[in-house]
């Protein structure tokens, strides 16, 4: 799938028309228009916020809250939030944050929650609003995702993602579990791989963690770690891996 | 009911769903890796193909199947020169990584598709 940069204006007819959809903005004193057109520009918000609600508000029965805050301070920052009232039910809730903040005047997206209800898993669901809001961040030339993979198996299933790893303390700390669990001949290559990149880079934040997770005994290890993930979007090379891999 | 940020995460479902519907495969990540860890000389071809449980044959045919997408890519909307020098590049840089280590005539092979290209530049060769 290729993806190109979209150019776009926020209006406040589009912000008016985002209300109607029973999102409530908060947080700046700026209009929310000029708000996203100076510090985020080129987010077609309407676009992405309606898409979110259409694939997204018939998956529950409960309540839907739809929050946008804008943050000014201490740094420029918005954040979307669509949940249902029963969003920390493991099974029943529904929840999606994205949260954006700037670092060196570009744009850098948390992928910071995302539950769909357990009967509408595996339906699609999750790739299609990816992919839009994905659109979105191609628009306003976003330098990074980042995410926190978790235990409960989201070590093993963001690294086959193509998340890079960004913390070396925590990659050391699945290295030693990885020698603790595995027999010496397993744990050469994952020994290898691990020397290999921090020889190249002291203190590398982009430890290759999709080439542990295709070592198919490290699957049980990285199921049960966690660890901040990230993808340059500015790589071409991480960009394109996570388009093929995530997206599709 | 109030978001509670510490229990944000991104669920491992959402990511076992792309996995799922992914259009790469198991195997295909697995070969993605054993290319990558060659490239960047983690390991040997040889090592790097027993590491990750791959065989030659499946090695070999998700080369191909990366060189013609790699060239796909290339190809879109390019000029017939960009396109043919393109090609020789991507010929070219395969042949480095893969053959360059074995084949003592590898420099004069890489000096010819260079040639070659530089004659496709210059109009001297017609495309």
């Amino acid at each position: 799938m290729l993806f190109s940069a979209e150019l776009h204006i926020v209006t406040s007819v589009e912000i008016r028309a985002i209300e109607a959809l029973g999102f409530s903005f908060s947080g700046s004193s700026m209009p929310a228009h000029d708000f996203i057109n100076t510090f985020f520009p080129n987010f077609n918000l309407l676009v992405a916020v309606r898409t979110i609600d259409t694939l997204l508000s018939s998956t529950t029965a409960a309540g839907i809250s739809k929050e946008i805050l804008l943050i000014e301070v201490p740094s420029q920052s918005f954040e979307i939030r669509y949940y249902s009232q029963d969003w920390s039910d493991k099974d029943t809730g529904l929840a999606l944050v994205r949260t954006f903040t700037l670092e060196n005047a570009k744009p850098v997206v948390d992928h910071e929650f995302f539950r769909l209800p357990r009967s509408y898993r595996r339906k699609g669901i999750a790739r299609k609003v990816l992919t839009a809001l994905f659109q979105q961040y191609v628009n306003m030339g976003a330098k990074k995702i980042l995410i926190f993979a978790a235990l409960e198996d989201g070590g093993y299933v963001w690294a086959t993602q193509h998340f890079l790893a960004v913390d070396p303390a925590e990659v050391a700390t699945i290295l030693t579990r990885a020698q603790a669990g595995l027999s010496p001949a397993e744990f050469n290559p994952v020994k290898r791989i691990y020397d290999h990149y921090y020889a190249q880079h002291i203190g590398g934040q982009s430890f290759p963690m999709y080439a542990w997770a295709a070592l198919h005994f490290m699957e049980p290890i990285l199921r049960k770690s966690k660890w901040h993930g990230a993808v340059d979007l500015t790589n071409p090379k991480e960009f394109s891996n996570f388009v093929d891999n995530a997206i599709g | 009911m109030q978001l509670d940020k510490s229990q944000y995460k991104e669920e491992a479902h959402i990511g076992e769903e792309l996995m799922e519907d992914s259009k790469v495969s198991p195997l295909d990540r697995r070969c993605f890796a054993v290319k990558q860890m060659v490239e960047d000389r983690v390991f040997t071809l040889d090592e790097a193909l027993a590491a990750y449980s791959v065989s030659k044959d499946d090695f070999n045919n998700y080369l191909s199947r990366y060189v013609v997408s790699e060239i796909k890519v290339l190809l879109l909307d390019s000029s017939s020169v960009i396109a043919v020098t393109a090609s020789l590049a991507v010929i070219s840089k395969l042949y480095q990584t893969f053959v360059g280590s074995i084949d003592p005539e590898a420099q004069a092979f890489q000096n010819h598709l260079l040639s070659l290209s530089q004659a496709v530049s210059s109009g001297k060769v017609a495309v």
